[in-house]
């Protein structure tokens, strides 16, 4: 049953966890705390990667359910990422946001997939490691992913590009 | 003999059977007795619980929500749930005004998820207001590996004010850095050519 009151604790909870011990290159939470459902996540592009240096804004809301049922993500900054994991409009599909039961692809782990031991954290981590790593076997950008594969040079520049322009540059 | 009941076996079973009555019957009315009075529920209105509901169903009226809290005991799993089933809350009677009910200041609702509305393609500078704070790093030196306060507050405020500061490091660092690189790109291609 949806209880909002513990997904509000939670969240809360959660909040102070990143607040006082933050992974490095990551600050998260809500974007105001009227409403603990709908968060602001910062991830600094990690070194190596064409995201190097860059910041990357995300919005997560989160459902009346948390923790039985994952939130969603939606990248705001760059806009558009350009990811083979992120659709055109920001949004991010990777299997950590994916609800235990349902298993579009049929080739995700169970272990992979939302529970309500993952965590804010541990979405955000994926997601680095994502970016550094896409995974081109479900585009949900086909020609990021498209371009990915044949022209890495290519699309590392398109990356660059954009991560500098979401600063200003 | 037999037959002749004692006079002390009978008061101990009235008085157990007037003792179980008013146990039974007579203790569970007193308390609906008081609160068919006007409104006492009123008085004991918990604003904060209020707020809690409120802020999860800012569509609700929050006279609605003070009203259903009068009545069921300022429970707020029970308000919460009601809500969330579908059954409208009832109208609270007009009389029904309790203190203190004043709507949520404004300019918390104003900031609300602000993320949603911004326009495409919006860089992170001018989305936060941070081209003033650019001139001021400018001249300072981001120290190589400068990491982001952390910490955390007593108070909403407090802790809204410490996450602001937190994320605007994290921006105006990384612009920082990466103009720094592009300079120094420009200098080691200048120096080439000479």
């Amino acid at each position: 049953m949806a209880n909002p009151a513990l997904a509000s604790r939670r969240l809360f909870s959660e909040f102070k966890a990143l607040s006082t011990d933050p992974p490095a290159g990551i600050v998260a939470g809500p974007v105001s705390e009227d409403d603990i459902f709908t968060w602001e996540a910062f991830i600094e592009g990690a070194e190596g990667t064409p995201f190097e240096g860059g910041v990357l804004c995300a919005e997560l809301v989160f459902p009346k359910d948390y923790p039985l049922s994952p939130p969603t993500m939606k990248f705001t900054a760059p806009n558009p990422l350009f990811h083979p994991n992120i659709y055109p409009n920001g949004l991010v599909c990777i299997s950590i946001l994916h609800p235990p039961g349902d298993d579009p692809h049929q080739y995700e782990h169970a272990s992979e997939r939302w529970s309500p031991i993952q965590s804010v954290e541990k979405i955000l981590l994926s997601v680095m490691s994502m970016l550094a790593e896409p995974n081109d076997e479900s585009p949900a950008n086909v020609e990021a992913a498209k371009m990915w594969r044949e022209n890495r040079k290519m699309y590392e520049e398109r990356v660059r590009r954009e991560v500098k322009g979401a600063l200003g540059l | 003999m037999s037959e002749t009941v004692s006079l002390p076996s009978i008061l101990i079973a009235v008085a157990i059977i007037y003792f179980g009555v008013r146990y039974f019957f007579l203790a569970p009315a007193a308390p609906s007795g008081r609160r068919s009075n006007v409104f006492p529920g009123a008085r004991h209105i918990d604003i904060e619980k209020v707020n809690q509901i409120s802020q999860m169903f800012p569509q609700v009226d929050r006279r609605a929500i003070a009203w259903e809290l009068s009545r069921n005991g300022s429970s707020v799993p029970a308000t919460t749930e009601r809500i969330l089933s579908g059954r409208p809350l009832d109208t609270p009677p007009p009389s029904f005004h309790p203190p203190n009910l004043t709507p949520v200041s404004s300019s918390s609702s104003v900031r609300g998820p602000s993320t949603a509305t911004l326009p495409k393609g919006q860089d992170l500078i001018s989305r936060y207001n941070l081209t003033s704070k650019l001139k001021t790093i400018e001249d300072e030196a981001v120290p190589e590996g400068a990491t982001i306060s952390k910490g955390w507050a007593a108070t909403k405020s407090e802790r809204a004010a410490l996450f602001t500061k937190r994320r605007e490091e994290m921006i105006l660092n990384a612009r920082k850095r990466m103009e720094d690189a592009a300079r120094r790109e420009a200098k080691g291609k200048g120096k080439a050519s000479e």
